[in-house]
């Protein structure tokens, strides 16, 4: 069984109101994210990712090289704004940076609030998002991201590498969630 | 039923999972008790659970004090694992609107006594409150506000009001050997690891 086809077995039961860590080598985190958005557009109807690792544009192509259906999916970037001021798409919006928690969190809500049907959430990675933040504060606006998505019967992915992750702070996100996925 | 099993191992939230040390010193013994018990982060929630399933099967009714997870979330999972709901009154500090209970604003002496008022409430001899988790209040509040929360709670096993009262404080395995959890811990009757057969301290 490929790695890919593993996720695709784990995730196949859950169900959709499901909040998931994926553990991952850095080798393999890509093609896992792809593979992740991928069963998430197809079993919802539209969801948000918060990319923290790649930029919009970059995302877009590999979503569509890889056969994703990019109407369903809102990208917030987190790190690419400065240079797309001029970029103007409605599946698009651009955070200062992975350390705007609060801008975020409004947006995240605003999502949860305007989008209908089945939707999911998903947030790529946090390591990236752990480099720009104090692991406490990060925890924190975790367990209010969570709690809003139970609360909203939202169902989401959350990546991370493996054994990169401060023990503590992976522990304290790893209880919040419903079930944890390692993929080598 | 079978999605659920699937998923949260619902077999595991039956009571298998739950070793003897945590059977033999909580469950099966009318008793008052502080114990501290540690939880496999990665199993967190079904574990915890699964300690509900366990007491509530051994006669007890209790107070779930829930930090990590909204009432509707942990309802509807109890419901899914066959644990009668009618034994539990969860208060919700997760997403509480109303400020004394919610996690970011909670006054510890109104947070106990609702906790002392839905105890009240609940018929029965046998009486837990579960606090879960530790380490989650410890995201908004001070280690110290925490200790004395714990410290309140421990006093209530004393008060006239109740003869077979087990107070449960739940934490993360991995986050165990925080400063502040060690010094909980030293209040308890035991610390119990839920998974590992036979640890008990």
């Amino acid at each position: 069984m490929t790695d890919i086809e593993k996720l695709e077995s784990e995730l196949k039961d859950l169900p959709e109101d499901s909040i998931v860590l994926i553990e991952t080598s850095a080798d393999n985190v890509f093609q896992v994210t792809l593979a992740a958005v991928k069963i998430l557009t197809d079993r919802n109807d539209s969801g948000m990712v918060i990319s923290a690792s790649r930029p919009y544009a970059n995302l877009l192509t590999n979503y569509k090289r890889n056969n994703i259906d990019t109407k369903k999916v809102f990208i917030m970037d987190l790190i690419s704004k400065n240079h797309n001021a001029d970029i103007v798409a409605e599946n698009v919006m651009f955070v200062k940076n992975a350390s705007s928690l609060t801008d975020i969190s409004l947006s995240i809500n605003d999502y949860l609030k305007k989008m209908e049907g089945k939707r999911f959430l998903f947030i790529d990675s946090i390591n990236t998002m752990l480099i720009h933040n104090e692991s406490i504060v990060f925890a924190r606006f975790l367990h209010s991201i969570l709690t809003r998505m139970r609360i909203n019967g939202v169902g989401g992915l959350l990546i991370s590498l493996t054994d990169k992750t401060n023990r503590e702070v992976r522990a304290e996100i790893a209880q919040l969630c419903d079930k944890v996925i390692k993929i080598e | 039923m079978l999605k659920t099993d699937k998923y949260y191992g619902g077999s595991e939230a039956k009571n298998h999972l739950i070793n003897d040390s945590f059977t033999n010193n909580i469950c099966k013994n009318n008793r008052s008790g502080t114990f501290l018990l540690e939880l496999p982060s990665d199993k967190y929630f079904v574990t915890s659970s699964a300690s509900v399933k366990c007491l509530t099967e051994k006669g007890y009714k209790g107070v779930y004090v829930s930090f990590q997870r909204p009432f509707e979330n942990i309802y509807n999972l109890f419901d899914k694992y066959e644990i009668n709901n009618d034994n539990v009154v969860i208060i919700d500090c997760a997403n509480s609107k109303e400020d004394f209970v919610n996690i970011s604003s909670f006054d510890n002496d109104k947070l106990c006594k609702k906790i002392i008022d839905s105890l009240k409430g609940l018929k029965g001899e046998k009486k837990f409150v579960f606090i879960d988790s530790l380490t989650t209040i410890a995201l908004y509040k001070k280690e110290s506000e925490i200790k004395k929360l714990a410290k309140t709670l421990i006093e209530l096993k004393n008060s006239k009001h109740f003869d077979n009262l087990l107070i449960l404080f739940n934490v993360s395995e991995e986050l165990s050997s925080k400063r502040f959890v060690k010094d909980i811990s030293s209040y308890a009757d035991a610390v119990i690891n839920v998974l590992k057969p036979g640890v008990c301290t």
